[in-house]
Parts: C-alpha cells; sequence; structure tokens
C-alpha cells in the first residue's frame, strides 16, 4: 500500500510499540510534522505515542511536547471514564449480564493503562433483549439520555451522561444487517473474564472472537473509528493470537460466512503493519479503496465537514457494494438539497423579500445589554451578536419577512441595507434558517 | 492486616482514599489537604480508591486497581493526582456549573479571577488571599444551579516558576505541561462547600514580565466570553450555563496587566473597596 511520509512514519512508530514489521521508516525524512499531528489527532494516538515515546522516531522537541500535552490530558480523562465505566459495571452486577466490546475491552487486553486508550463510548454486549432494557432503565435512572433515534440498529441509541459525557451503547448484535445468532450464542458462550479487574462481571470477547469484532468495526463505522488506530488494533491483536486462537478464528469465519469482511481488516492491517494475515485475502472491492484512501484524510476545518465527508464516502461504497439499505438516489438527493440551502442562503436572499426567515431551533440564548449570546447546540459555537444583529435576530420570529424586519428595524434608525446584510450574515452562520 | 488508608472528599458525593503513609498519600495531602474528610464516606457516595506503584523513575497511578496514568518521576505525582482528581471532581458534579477560574472572598465581596493557563491567576489569587482576602480556589470553581452561590473547592494553588520568589519555600514538583510547580495553601483557607452569594467583581488577570500596571474595565460582552472559553465541558455539558453566565457577567470586571503581583493586589483590593462604596 501506497503511504503517505507522514502516515509512514507514523505506522513504523505504532508498528515498534507492538513489536510489528510495520512499513518501515519512510526514505525521505523531510516528515511535514503538522501534518502527521493532525493524523495523530484524527487517529486519537498522541497518548499511546507520547507514553509509548521513543528516541528512534526522532520527533522534533516541539512534537514531543505536544504529545506529552495530549497525554497528560488524556490521563485526566481516563480517570474520569474509568470510574463511570467501573461504577456502570458494579451497578450492572446481577442486573443484566452484558459483555464489554470495542475500547473499553481493549484497554486490558492490549494496553498498559487506560490513559493510551480514550474511551468516551461504551459498547455493552447483551445476551437478550430483556437484559438490554433492564440496563437501558439503570442508565436511564442514572440521568442518561438517549442521543439520538436508531431504527433497527444493532445497538440502541447512545445513552449520554449529561454530567461527564460517557455514552453507553447497548448491543444486542455486532453489525447491522445482524450477524447470525448462532454465531452470537457461540461467541457469548467463549466470552472470558478479567480476572484483574475490580468487579467480577468485566467479561471480553475471548481472543478470536475479539479480533473477528475489531475488524467487523474498523470498516464499518465511517466516523467514530478511527481508522488507523482500528488497524493497529488489529494488526496487534492478530499478532497475538496463538495458535489456537488463529484456527478458532478462521473456524467462525468459515462456518459463519464472515471470511470477506473480517478478512479485509486483517489485509488492510497486513499491508500498513505487516502483520498476520491469517486469512485469505479477499477480493479487492470499493471498500479496500476508501479505506485506504480514508487512512489520510485528515486536515478539516469543522467537525461537520468530517462528518459529511466520511458519510458521504460510506454511502457510495455500500451502493458500490450492494450493501446499502437505502435509496441509490439518497446522496444525490442530499447533494442538490444541499447545493439549493447554499445557493438559497447566499444568493437567492438578496433577491427574495417576501421570505420569512426563521430562528434555528435549538439555541439557548443570553440578553447581555445590547449584545446577546447563543449557544448552538448542534456545533458546538458559541456566538455572540452585535447590537445590530441582535436586534435582527431579536426581530426574526418567523412571522416576518426581510422586508417586515427592514422596515421595523427603520423606524429604530437602522437602514434597510444593514438590516438585510445583518439578514443575510446570520442566514449564512447558520443562525437563521435559510 | 489491612493497610489504613486516608480519604479526602472531593465533592458533595465524591470521596477518593489512599494507603495512608505513602508518596502517594503525601502528594494528595499536598493538593487536598485541606479537603481532608472529616468522617468515613457515607452508603452510596461514590468512593475511589487510589495506589501507586513503581514504574522504573515514576509511579504508575491506579483507581481502583486499574491502571489510568503514569508519573515520569517522583516529583511529578502531586501533579498527575491533583489533574485526575481535579478532572474527576468536575465531571461528577450535576448540580452545578464549574468555571476555570481562581476566587477570594476579601471584606465579604466575591472576586472571581478568570484567566487564560500562564496569565497569572493563581499568583494572584495567592496574593490577594495572603493579602487579608479568604482563599476559596484557584484552579475549579463551581457555581451551583439552584441558588446561584459560588462554592469553593479549597485545594492548593499551585505555582508556577515564576512566582516562586513572591511566596517563600516549598516542595517543588514538575509536570510535563506547567513545568516547576510549588503548591501553597494559604492559612485563611475556605472549607469545602463554604459558598457565598456572588461574584461582586471579576478581574482576568495578564502577567506580562515588564511595564506598568494597566487596569482596564471589560464590557458585559467580554466578560461573559471569557465565561464561556473558562467554563470546563463548555456550554455543550449544561445549556443552563448560559444563564450562569449571562448572571455572573453582570458584575463589575477588569482586565488587569500586572508585572508585580503585589501591585496587582493592591488594586484589585482597591477596585474591590470600589465596588462597596
Amino acid at each position: 500500500m501506497r503511504l503517505s511520509r507522514e502516515l509512514t512514519h507514523l505506522a513504523q512508530c505504532l508498528a515498534t510499540v507492538a513489536g510489528l514489521p510495520g512499513p518501515g521508516w519512510p526514505t525521505k525524512r523531510d516528515i511535514r510534522w503538522k501534518r502527521w499531528l493532525q493524523l495523530v489527532e484524527e487517529h486519537q494516538l498522541g497518548a499511546l505515542l507520547s507514553g509509548r515515546w521513543s528516541a528512534d522516531w526522532n520527533l522534533p522537541p516541539d512534537v514531543e511536547s505536544q504529545l506529552q500535552e495530549r497525554y497528560v490530558r488524556a490521563g485526566n480523562a481516563a480517570a474520569v471514564q474509568t470510574i463511570e465505566f467501573l461504577r456502570t459495571l458494579r451497578a450492572l452486577n446481577g442486573v443484566a449480564e452484558a459483555v464489554v466490546l470495542k475500547g473499553a475491552a481493549l484497554v486490558p487486553v492490549l494496553y498498559r493503562e487506560a490513559a493510551e486508550r480514550s474511551m468516551w463510548d461504551i459498547d455493552l454486549l447483551f445476551r437478550s433483549p430483556e437484559d438490554q432494557e433492564k440496563a437501558r432503565a439503570l442508565l436511564e435512572q442514572r440521568g442518561c439520555r438517549a442521543r439520538r433515534n436508531l431504527r433497527g440498529h444493532h445497538h440502541l441509541p447512545a445513552l449520554v451522561n449529561p454530567v461527564n459525557k460517557m455514552a453507553f451503547e447497548l448491543h444486542l448484535n455486532l453489525v447491522t444487517p445482524p450477524l447470525a445468532q448462532g454465531f452470537m450464542d457461540e461467541i457469548w458462550q467463549k466470552r472470558r473474564r478479567i480476572e484483574q479487574a475490580p468487579v467480577p462481571n468485566f467479561y471480553v470477547l475471548d481472543d478470536a472472537a475479539l479480533l473477528a469484532h475489531q475488524c467487523i468495526h474498523a470498516l464499518n463505522d465511517p466516523i467514530e473509528s478511527p481508522l488507523l488506530r482500528s488497524l493497529f488494533e488489529i494488526a496487534w491483536l492478530a499478532s497475538r493470537l496463538d495458535a489456537a486462537g488463529q484456527t478458532a478464528l478462521k473456524d467462525l469465519a468459515a462456518r459463519w460466512g464472515i471470511g470477506t469482511i473480517v478478512g479485509r481488516g486483517l489485509w488492510l492491517a497486513a499491508d500498513v503493519f505487516g502483520s498476520p494475515t491469517l486469512l485469505e485475502r479477499p477480493p479487492c472491492g470499493a471498500y479496500e479503496f476508501w479505506s485506504r484512501a480514508r487512512l489520510g484524510w485528515c486536515d478539516y476545518r469543522t467537525p461537520w465537514q468530517k462528518w459529511r465527508r466520511h458519510v458521504a464516502a460510506a454511502h457510495v461504497v455500500h451502493m458500490l457494494e450492494g450493501a446499502s439499505d437505502r435509496n441509490v438516489l439518497t446522496p444525490l438527493g442530499i447533494a442538490v438539497r444541499d447545493t439549493w440551502n447554499a445557493v438559497r442562503a447566499r444568493v437567492v436572499q438578496r433577491f427574495s423579500r417576501s421570505e420569512a426567515p426563521p430562528r434555528r431551533g435549538s439555541m439557548p440564548s443570553a440578553v447581555l445589554g445590547d449584545t446577546i449570546l447563543l449557544f448552538d447546540e448542534r456545533s458546538g459555537e458559541t456566538h455572540l451578536l452585535n447590537r445590530l444583529a441582535a436586534k435582527v435576530w431579536q426581530a426574526t420570529d418567523g412571522q416576518l419577512s426581510a422586508d417586515g424586519i427592514a422596515e421595523l428595524l427603520e423606524s429604530e434608525g437602522v437602514s434597510s441595507a444593514d438590516t438585510r446584510k445583518a439578514l443575510r450574515a446570520l442566514i449564512v452562520k447558520g443562525i437563521l434558517e435559510a | 492486616m489491612t493497610q489504613p488508608t486516608r480519604t479526602w472528599q472531593l465533592g458533595p458525593g465524591f470521596f477518593v482514599s489512599a494507603p495512608d503513609g505513602t508518596p502517594l498519600s503525601a502528594a494528595a495531602d499536598v493538593v487536598f489537604g485541606r479537603m481532608l474528610a472529616a468522617q468515613p464516606p457515607p452508603e452510596g457516595a461514590l468512593c475511589v480508591h487510589l495506589d501507586a506503584r513503581r514504574a522504573g523513575a515514576g509511579w504508575q497511578l491506579y483507581a481502583d486497581s486499574v491502571p489510568i496514568v503514569r508519573a515520569c518521576a517522583d516529583n511529578n505525582l502531586a501533579p498527575v493526582v491533583e489533574g485526575t482528581m481535579v478532572a474527576c471532581a468536575a465531571r461528577t458534579r450535576s448540580d452545578c456549573v464549574a468555571f476555570h477560574a481562581g476566587c477570594v472572598e476579601i471584606a465579604g465581596r466575591g472576586v472571581l479571577l478568570l484567566g487564560e493557563k500562564g496569565s497569572g491567576k493563581s499568583t494572584l489569587t495567592l496574593a490577594l488571599a495572603l493579602q487579608g482576602g479568604r482563599y476559596l480556589g484557584d484552579e475549579v470553581v463551581f457555581v451551583r444551579l439552584d441558588d446561584r452561590r459560588i462554592e469553593a473547592f479549597p485545594k492548593a494553588a499551585a505555582l508556577k516558576e515564576e512566582s516562586f520568589a513572591l511566596f517563600g519555600e516549598a516542595p517543588t514538583w514538575y509536570s510535563p505541561l506547567r513545568g516547576a510547580l510549588r503548591y501553597y495553601q494559604p492559612p485563611d483557607t475556605a472549607p469545602l462547600f463554604h459558598s457565598i452569594p456572588k461574584a461582586d467583581l471579576i478581574v482576568v488577570p495578564r502577567y506580562r514580565p515588564s511595564g506598568e500596571l494597566a487596569v482596564t474595565e471589560l464590557a458585559r460582552h467580554e466578560t461573559a466570553l471569557m465565561l464561556v472559553q473558562q467554563c470546563f465541558g463548555g456550554l455543550g455539558r449544561n445549556p443552563q450555563a448560559l444563564e450562569i453566565i449571562a448572571g455572573l457577567s453582570k458584575a463589575p470586571a477588569h482586565l488587569v496587566e500586572y508585572s508585580a503581583a503585589q501591585d496587582a493586589a493592591a488594586a484589585v483590593l482597591r477596585l474591590c473597596n470600589e465596588v462597596k462604596s
């Protein structure tokens, strides 16, 4: 696989952590460190790299200190995450039996400490819908609230603790569309307990199933899963799998028809880190092409931009693979709607004087004398409206047209041109609906 | 035989314990000495047991037997305990909004000190506390949602090397982020949960190595934006934070640019008197 020199260097650093061959150090040493750090951020690797730093990596001192900063912050967060995670497992003990998945399961298996692997989302697998419901009731009783509705998904909508922001995803299956119940029964029976855990009910999947799930998860989660870290974890798990585990993985793949999806993860990881492939190489498809491209995506201006890029690409790939449950025209429809909205916001508004621009919902506000402070819950941005913008915003009740607002504010000494300019600015910023 | 433990209370239902007589408990005492629990944690309280085990030249910190993070050297232990436990204290409270700020009570008036990292906030907070102010905290200040009162979090003030000469000798610790550090606990420190009705004055300190003292009045929106920036976990954590910020920003606020902490403290005391009159 051809990787940029920044990705090659980063992958080689990771390979040394896990004792893997890796892609080798890049031949050209002129690493763009800013981009290297963007990749570290994108793939959430800063704390791990800082914790395992080696002089062989030849990091410039300022890059080292930035990694150290990430490690300290990760350590502070890890304490909160671990305490909340253990508190939840303790509360579930005797109520509902669960198997811990993903990051929280990988911490005791692969990592030296919690700081090396952040886990704001805790994924728990349940055997039955009854146990899943009991867990949901318990978390809701403790103040957790569902983030958004998910229809027909393999886990319930994430339940978020509003105080510490930890999210809990309660699974009945590992993926959508679901894997066979026989497979789920089998991996449940083979689950193992983390012996050194301070709670008696800390169970994870056995080594073969853990690796299989990591492969499935790495390529199916288009955004939240940082791909390079996921591939690294696949490579690390694969390299640790003993002969019995390898046989068990091959057996699982053959009997339950998951060879392609697991093989994809293993081969992509092997391409980057030189780890064991274990299964036969699956036919190369859109998935592989997309995943290779995704590894280098890191320079987003906003999380929204990142989300759209990943989701759009994932959607196209799913369609090409024939695995999309959505209409073929959906992405086209989204693109047309977005373009229309952009045109309306920037151009049409200048000519359309009869429309009544409404305020957007979910924007708590506080009046500070002449100015207004707004918080956009969707983007997490805070806006401070100056005197003119505040007047315009207060006048936009969804009833008055742009002309009406201009007329109203003209009586308060604001020129019509200034009002329209402010209206446009508020629409462009997403504070008013176009 | 069970090893005796030492327990600190960091929130209404949040306790931290560590084996007594160890470097870990000594480090925790340096930071949270005034928050030592008078009573054992009540039934149902969240009590996290910390432990530290040797890891090379440093220590591996454990919370409830789970390895969390490493202190790179002996003198890094107190900053690590401080960072992890302050984060937990701020993230376990749903009854208030937490701000990254210092707070002192001067003659019955609440002074809130807001500032970026390295702005000299802790230095000025401590200087004010040593000139007759009562110390409520230098890192985290809680504003309660129900009665809007400002609540003390009286951990020791952490000062960076530039301020060592001002406050006398104390053991020196080290943080990779903040460099050399010393912890000072002012004699007049408010107990945990002590609260004051409101901020009567907001001070935004800005340390500069040289230059005259300059005090500039801040507009309400500037204060509000500063409060937004210093709100723990951002506004997304609690939409009511915006109301709290709107309330706090009504207080008179000043940017205090200083090179000598004593001068800045004197200026803040003057401002405080003006508020009083």
